[in-house]
């Protein structure tokens, strides 16, 4: 973000450029030719039916996955699943899981530590430090000595937003964060996520809560059938979408049955 | 009447001594060895790498699947044919060592696939090179997850090295064939025999166990984990 507000209406490079990309399994397309650009400063959520590919596309940014065509640019550095940098643009990439993944053998405090010193070089010290700087963010100071398996799901689920947020990522990455969680502890985690955005975090994030989206969002992707279909800001696609098929999806997702 | 009487044994207390230490020492070294082997075949049978892959089912099966008696007598009696002679404790060692190293390999090969692929994501995901990964994330799981049936196999072990006196190591069973064919007391010799080892792996179980307790800190703080 920018410090003087006149300024953020001039496009810079976008912090991610994403140019006709396509994966495939085998024969399997799961999508085709992606392009879209996230700025600084911007969230960016991704909705879609299930099976289109949201996911997917996320773990290729970080080179989880590999691409078979096109090409993924972060921050000026080209993303290729198989090539050794590969690991040094991870570094600057947070990610968030459906299902946490927490290291179920280390602390909370552990966990959020532990890249930090292992992967960034800090001290304990000055890791420990940070780390519950990011425990207070997430309003879970008094937890840092648990394991994860004495934890709620939505705990769990903030400090893993702890754990992404110790290595000061410049773009954090949010895989469907509250579909594995009860209903109450949703808004927990999306109010972390929603002051994460205050702050002027860079997010992408894929979610089926259009609240979320609507609220949050600057700009929304409507991805199904492994394309995008529409591309824009979030109260346009709900309340006005241009193409057929959003407008069936956005439908069936405001007025459940 | 069979005249039962332990007296019998309390001459031969001295070599017991040094069989039970023969018997420790071939089966500690043999565990150790098999799950450092266990752990890379382990690796190699989850290899990326389809002929690398077969490689590590081939040694498992072969292995596994053959009395350790047979290992033992081919490579003490077999290999000096080819002019490769070993001395007994190096042949036994090497016998129980690829036995045990075929079982381990199954128990860590469990151990691997039972860690969520997501560990393996998260860790990535945070930059971490491979080495980091398994060091920091995925090895620990795998010991955790595999503790319990280490046991087994290092009771396995123990058990194992009752054959090497066909090596001419001089441990626990060893003893009693010796002692036995001195004294004719192969009642009394074969019990203290049995009781030696049955005292033997209990013990090994409870170090296993109260060591359990001190390395997962984490099943101390009442976890599944």
């Amino acid at each position: 973000m920018s410090t003087e507000p006149g300024l953020s209406v001039i496009q810079t490079d976008p912090i991610l450029r994403v140019d006709s990309v396509t994966k495939s399994f085998g024969k399997k397309i799961i999508f085709n030719n992606i392009s879209f650009n996230v700025q600084a400063g911007q969230v960016v959520v991704i909705v879609g039916p299930s099976g289109t590919g949201k996911s997917t596309f996320l773990r290729c940014v970080n080179g989880l996955e590999d691409i078979q065509s096109g090409r993924i640019v972060f921050e000026g550095d080209i993303v290729n699943a198989h090539s050794k940098n590969i690991v040094s643009l991870r570094k600057r990439i947070g990610m968030i899981f459906q299902n946490f993944n927490l290291y179920p053998h280390l602390t909370a405090l552990e966990n959020v530590t532990l890249a930090p010193m292992k992967v960034l070089g800090e001290s304990r010290k000055l890791a420990d430090e940070r780390a519950m700087d990011m425990f207070r963010k997430v309003r879970l100071e008094h937890r840092a000595s648990a394991y994860p398996s004495q934890l709620s799901g939505g705990e769990q689920q903030r400090v893993a937003i702890a754990r992404a947020l110790a290595m000061n990522p410049s773009l954090m990455m949010f895989d469907e964060p509250t579909s594995a969680l009860d209903p109450e502890t949703v808004g927990d985690v999306l109010a972390i996520m929603e002051e994460l955005a205050r702050d002027g975090r860079t997010m992408l994030v894929v979610t089926h809560e259009m609240g979320f989206a609507d609220h949050v969002g600057d700009r929304m992707i409507f991805m199904d059938g492994g394309t995008i279909i529409e591309d824009g800001p979030p109260s346009e696609l709900l309340k006005n979408p241009k193409e057929k098929r959003t407008q069936q999806f956005v439908n069936s997702v405001l007025r459940p049955n | 009447m069979y005249n039962f009487n332990l007296f019998f044994i309390f001459p031969y207390l001295d070599s017991l001594q040094w069989a039970i230490w023969n018997t420790l020492q071939i089966s500690v070294t043999a565990t150790f060895l098999s799950i450092i082997f266990g752990v890379l075949m382990a690796l190699v049978r989850l290899s990326n790498y389809k002929y690398l892959r077969l490689c590590g089912v081939f040694y498992v099966e072969v292995v596994r699947n053959m009395p350790m008696v047979v290992l033992l007598y081919l490579i003490f009696f077999g290999l000096p044919s080819f002019g490769i002679v070993l001395s007994g404790y190096i042949s036994g060692l090497t016998a129980l060592t690829m036995n045990s190293t075929a079982f381990m390999t199954e128990i860590f090969r469990s151990g691997f696939m039972a860690v969520s692929k997501g560990q393996f994501e998260a860790a990535r995901a945070q930059g971490m090179t491979n080495t980091q990964l398994y060091r920091f994330i995925i090895l620990p799981q795998v010991f955790r997850i595999s503790y319990a049936s280490l046991g087994n196999q290092i009771i396995g072990v123990i058990m194992g090295s009752s054959i090497m006196m066909i090596a001419t190591i001089e441990e626990v069973t060893a003893w009693m064939f010796n002692t036995g064919s001195i004294n004719f007391r192969y009642f009394e010799v074969f019990f203290v025999g049995g009781l030696v080892y049955f005292v033997l792996c209990q013990t090994v179980n409870l170090v296993r166990n109260a060591l359990g307790k001190i390395i997962f800190k984490t099943a101390a703080a009442g976890g599944p984990w």
